[in-house]
């Protein structure tokens, strides 16, 4: 019997998972006689030929290391039942009978790691320099980030994902500008280009965290490389051991295929390795700490909140306010106190202005001036939420911006920037309006879902066409959607001026909807109908969809990391068009709403949008693109328009222009909140993730 | 190591090639084209196409008569798609069959339009050349950002700052000349702030570009009710129109075709082969395109990538600047709410039109201030066809280009990402 290795890009005594693999493989081989082969891969492109080497050379079972080898191992195992395969690192989906997939719980190794680190600091300030950012690296930098907050919420976690395992010089010059940025623990997780920078780290004097296997053996070769005494230990996937028992398993012909095998402390798959040198380095405190950490880990009474792909787990509200960063929060309310003392600038030097031009003098200018603003902001905010009638046409305004909000939040958190919103909430409005006033004679239980359900459809569909032209020719949708914005708003006037022109009436619109088509209103007085309702139903299904679901979680990780979703076997294509449709759905019921839900309505005008998809964009920025975070932030925009009214009436030489404006500069300050930060002196954010788009290349 | 990375879906080699696809595409058009001659066109009626409004009678015109011809350029442009279909022609030839086809679909909407009535084809051409104005300035802008690799969706809202605050200023100066100066600046400050947000804090090209678009409309209407609606002075007029009084204003058709614009169109037709000569000929324009596709390297050989980026988009700015004056200083004489009337997006669709080439994009300028002129003059002559259909061909052309149908576009390669100096 022959057992064969293909190994990732990389050599067989790499220092790293490849060596590991090799060195299992070795053990079982020596004990049980059995005959082995293995294949350094050079080049990606080689994998499959490599696999088809080992089969040829009659090997039965062969394992192969890495998950840039699993795709094609998905492919040969299909072709060549009788040979056994193990994926170290890659989860095949859906499972195949002569596969067994190792994986570790690297989030939770990440963690311990973390955890050291985050005890070991003097300046509270960490690094992770990462590899490719494919699953396992991002649990083990996630891992790592979370553990040492855990022990130390003083700490600053500093990290970077190069985006290649074999690259010590850029390993290097990463994990000193960490240095150079304070960090005094550097951790390095990604091959080849981890231990390079562990290797500079240590020799300028940080303390070092390697990962893999043991880094005091090989990358530091048992002490006899300057720094060594740096290596504070090492977060270590046993692949070795599993190895080895998928072997010894598949000898004894108890082969696992067809499931998978997850190390994690539990089996101790995963663990930290001794301390060495730096014994002395170690505090029982810290210790104390560790095996504190290690062991509520262990029996599940801690959780890393890293999920397979990578992806953070935060499903429930209470989880989410408990890690919710604070000044996070700080920078929002900032943000929107800046814009409006901007705005209220404007305001003084509009009015000092024109006092001037007209020869007073400035001391009758000042109080004047001051006194228009207080009056224009005494307006906004009475017209805003001054009086129930006010609260009560703020809710009703902010109706649509929950619903483009909600739509646009869905778009990022599947990574793509829906600008079409606007064309959506149009077609949404359109079909939804044809139902309303063509269809008649039914109830209005019937008639009214109706109604909706032609909405949402339109809105779905208006945005699946991008969706599907993102997923087949790559075209990507911030240019298609704002074209078809266009198409949409010039087919609704279209409609509206000719075929479906109500002739009684001397505006351009269609007829009246049925009654039984229309939102019944909840306080009548007040106007205040049942769309409301509707929209904040949504919330709660869109929170639900996103974070309760399988649909949303592979939304979510597409949305996360696009490659690594494909490495999970997750089909990226799919999910844009989904997220899409989706989104364009939400978009749709937001236009409906308008039109079936406000009695100043209840027709389709040719331009009834008040360019509810740009805000839309603002709103879910305000809401951090958390549907839970919609509620508030669609709320202060529906207040702020609902309020320029009234504050135009009170301060007449200010134009409710100045609501834009203020608009304006609230997304710019979220956008960049560095600003925020800097006027406040707030501390900066420890890790920018790669914000929605890249580029038009898709 | 990443074989996700390498993946890409327009190097496969593909049944629906451009030429295929153009072939198609023809083919159909043509077979509408023909169907739609012998069953809606009255067979003996005849197209008048003017040739410049001349005083003295007889008016220079020519006289066709509409079926045949019509018939006639259906058959040519399925020739053409056939051609493209059938007999794989190489790469140079298929953009000439794309540009005759296109000739050839023009020819046939205007022959078609003017079924028993007369249109003025050389009034035709100019008027497109003068909408196409600030479509092209607005390109110009798009290509000078996105060539160094940010994307700017914000155009419309430089335009419309420009153009309200260059009426402005020519307002309280009552000098037009200051006021374009001041609608330059304008344009120049909106994308200095976009090249902070972008190069500067690394925020979002787009996100950041609709941010600059909201504050326009913001600015720009604040603007209007504060400084404008209450003018002490009268209305400063608008630019004078460069070559009135000259000889060169009279010569028949080429004097209409090519002497008869205001500034801002000469601004244009020069600006769209100097962009194209800096770009394409110049060291400069050479270090523009490295940081455009590939800025880490361009770092390397010493190229200061910050420089070029902050450089080009202020310019570009103040390009757009340009286009935002031709709406208020040029073209109406006061200032309107949202009267850039979103231009700034179709600029942005001519330079995907164009694949990023200033040649290409004014080429898709004029095709599109082609549309905008057409649809004046249907609507004048009343002809059946709704103008928000015309009006829509600009974004539905796009749509094709960018699905890679007819001819794939392709972006700069570092379009949209940051760049972090290590």
């Amino acid at each position: 019997m022959r057992v064969g290795l293909v190994t990732d890009v990389g050599r067989i005594d790499d220092g790293t998972f490849n060596q590991y693999a090799h060195e299992g493989i070795q053990r079982a081989v020596a004990e049980l006689g059995l005959e082995y082969t293995y294949i350094e891969t050079r080049r990606p492109e080689d994998h499959e030929v490599n696999l088809l080497i080992l089969i040829e050379e009659q090997c039965g079972l062969i394992i192969t290391v890495g998950s840039g080898l699993g795709k094609v191992v998905e492919r040969v195992a299909k072709e060549h039942p009788h040979v056994a395969f193990v994926t170290v690192d890659f989860v095949v989906q859906p499972s195949l009978p002569n596969v067994l997939s190792v994986v570790f719980a690297e989030d939770q190794a990440g963690f311990l790691a973390g955890a050291l680190a985050g005890c070991v600091t003097k300046s509270n300030v960490v690094g992770v320099v990462a590899g490719e950012s494919v699953p396992p690296v991002v649990r083990f930098r996630k891992g790592f980030a979370r553990g040492a907050r855990y022990v130390n919420p003083k700490v600053r976690v500093l990290s970077e994902h190069v985006e290649s395992f074999d690259d010590p010089d850029k390993g290097r010059s990463v994990a000193l500008s960490f240095i150079e940025r304070g960090a005094d623990v550097i951790f390095g997780a990604g091959g080849r280009t981890g231990s390079g920078a562990i290797r500079a780290a240590a020799e300028a004097g940080a303390w070092v965290i390697g990962v893999d296997q043991d880094e005091w053996f090989t990358t530091f070769a048992g002490g006899r490389v300057p720094g060594s005494d740096r290596l504070l230990s090492s977060a270590v996937k046993r692949v070795d051991v599993a190895v080895e028992r998928a072997v010894r398993d598949w000898v004894a012909g108890r082969f696992g295929g067809g499931s998978n095998w997850l190390g994690s402390l539990r089996n101790d798959g995963i663990g930290l390795a001794p301390f060495h040198a730096a014994e002395r380095a170690i505090s029982p405190e810290i210790r104390a700490r560790l095996n504190e950490v290690s062991r509520r880990l262990r029996d599940g009474t801690l959780q890393t909140r890293v999920g397979p792909a990578g992806e953070d787990q935060m499903e429930t509200l209470w989880e989410w306010l408990r890690v919710w960063n604070w000044s996070e929060l700080a920078v929002l309310v900032l943000a929107v106190i800046t814009a409006l003392l901007i705005g209220a600038i404007v305001i003084w030097v509009t009015r000092a202005a024109d006092l001037r031009g007209t020869g007073q003098p400035w001391e009758q200018v000042i109080p004047e001036a001051s006194a228009l603003v207080l009056s224009a902001y005494g307006g906004l905010y009475e017209g805003a939420i001054g009086s129930a009638r006010a609260l009560a046409g703020s809710l009703i305004y902010s109706t649509p911006y929950i619903m483009a909000g909600l739509a646009v939040a869905l778009g990022f958190q599947c990574g793509l920037f829906n600008i079409g919103v606007e064309g959506q909430l149009y077609m949404g409005a359109l079909c939804a309006t044809i139902v309303g006033f063509s269809v008649t004679g039914l109830p209005i239980y019937i008639h009214l879902p109706l109604a909706v359900a032609a909405g949402a459809l339109g809105g779905a569909i208006w945005g699946a066409i991008p969706g599907a032209l993102k997923a087949i020719t790559g075209a990507h949708e911030v240019i298609n959607t704002i074209m078809m914005n266009y198409i949409a708003v010039k087919t609704v006037d279209y409609l509206v001026k000719n075929p479906l022109k109500d002739v009684t009436a001397t505006l351009d619109r269609t007829p009246f909807v049925a009654e039984s088509a229309r939102f019944p209103l909840l306080v009548p007085e007040l106007n205040i109908h049942s769309a409301v309702l509707v929209a904040l139903a949504a919330i709660g299904l869109v929170w639900y969809f996103l974070f309760k679901t399988t649909w949303g979680f592979e939304i979510r990780t597409v949305g996360a990391n696009p490659s690594a979703a494909r490495y999970a076997g997750i089909s990226v294509k799919r999910n844009f068009v989904l997220a899409m449709a989706l989104s364009g759905m939400l978009a749709g019921i937001g236009g409906l709403d308008v039109v079936l839900g406000r009695p100043s309505e209840y027709a389709l005008k040719a331009a009834f949008s008040t360019g509810f998809g740009f805000d839309g964009i603002a709103v879910a920025m305000l809401a951090k693109s958390h549907p839970l975070g919609i509620f508030p932030a669609a709320f202060l925009w529906g207040a702020l328009r609902n309020g320029a009214g009234l504050m135009q009436v009170r301060a007449q030489a200010i134009s409710i222009d100045l609501v834009n404006i203020i608009q304006g500069l609230v997304i710019m300050f979220i956008a960049a909140d560095q600003i925020i930060r800097w006027l406040y002196r707030l501390r900066a954010r420890e890790e920018k993730e790669v914000v929605f788009t890249r580029g038009w290349g898709g | 190591m990443n074989p996700v990375a390498q993946i890409n879906p327009g190097g496969r080699k593909r049944f629906l090639n451009r030429a295929r696809g153009l072939g198609l595409f023809y083919l159909v058009l043509a077979i509408i084209i023909l169907v739609w001659t012998l069953r809606a066109s009255p067979p003996d009626s005849l197209s008048r196409l003017g040739l410049g409004v001349i005083l003295q009678p007889p008016p220079l015109r020519l006289t066709v008569p509409t079926q045949p011809s019509l018939i006639v350029i259906g058959l040519l442009l399925g020739l053409t798609g056939l051609y493209a279909l059938f007999c794989s022609p190489p790469e140079r030839a298929t953009s000439m069959l794309l540009g005759g086809g296109a000739v050839l679909i023009v020819l046939g909407a205007i022959i078609a339009a003017a079924t028993d009535k007369s249109i003025d084809l050389v009034g035709l051409i100019k008027d497109s050349v003068r909408l196409a104005t600030p479509i092209m300035l607005g390109m110009l802008a798009g290509v000078m950002c996105e060539r160094c690799a940010i994307i700017n969706i914000g155009i419309e809202g430089m335009m419309l700052t420009a153009a309200a605050v260059g009426y402005m200023v020519s307002l309280y100066a009552q000098n037009m000349w200051l006021g374009l100066l001041a609608a330059i600046l304008a344009g120049g400050f909106m994308a200095t702030l976009h090249a902070l947000l972008t190069i500067q804090l690394m925020v979002d090209h787009i996100i950041s570009g609709t941010c600059i678009n909201i504050l326009a409309v913001g600015v720009s209407g604040y603007i209007r009710a504060a400084f404008l609606l209450k003018n002490p002075f009268g209305a400063p007029g608008l630019f004078p129109y460069v070559f009135q009084g000259t000889p060169l204003w009279d010569i028949p058709i080429l004097g209409t075709i090519l002497f008869q614009y205001q500034p801002m169109v000469y601004a244009a037709l020069v600006l769209v082969p100097l962009v194209w000569f800096v770009l394409f000929r110049t060291p400069w324009g050479l270090r523009t395109r490295a940081v455009g596709e590939h800025p880490r390297a361009a770092d390397t050989v010493g190229i200061d990538v910050f420089k070029i980026r902050y450089v080009n988009v202020i310019l570009a700015g103040c390009v757009a600047g340009l286009g935002g004056a031709w709406f208020s200083l040029e073209t109406v004489g006061h200032f309107d709410d949202l009267m850039t009337n979103n231009r700034g997006f179709i600029a942005l669709a001519a330079m995907i039109f164009g694949n990023w080439n200033p040649l290409g994009g004014a080429a898709g300028a004029l095709l599109f201030g082609f549309a905008d002129a057409l649809n004046f003059k249907f609507q004048i002559l009343e002809v059946n066809v709704p103008y928000q259909f015309i009006g829509m061909l600009p974004f539905i052309l796009t749509m094709i280009a960018v699905a890679g149908v007819i001819g794939r576009t392709t972006p700069p390669a570092a379009d949209g990402q940051p760049y972090r100096k290590q």
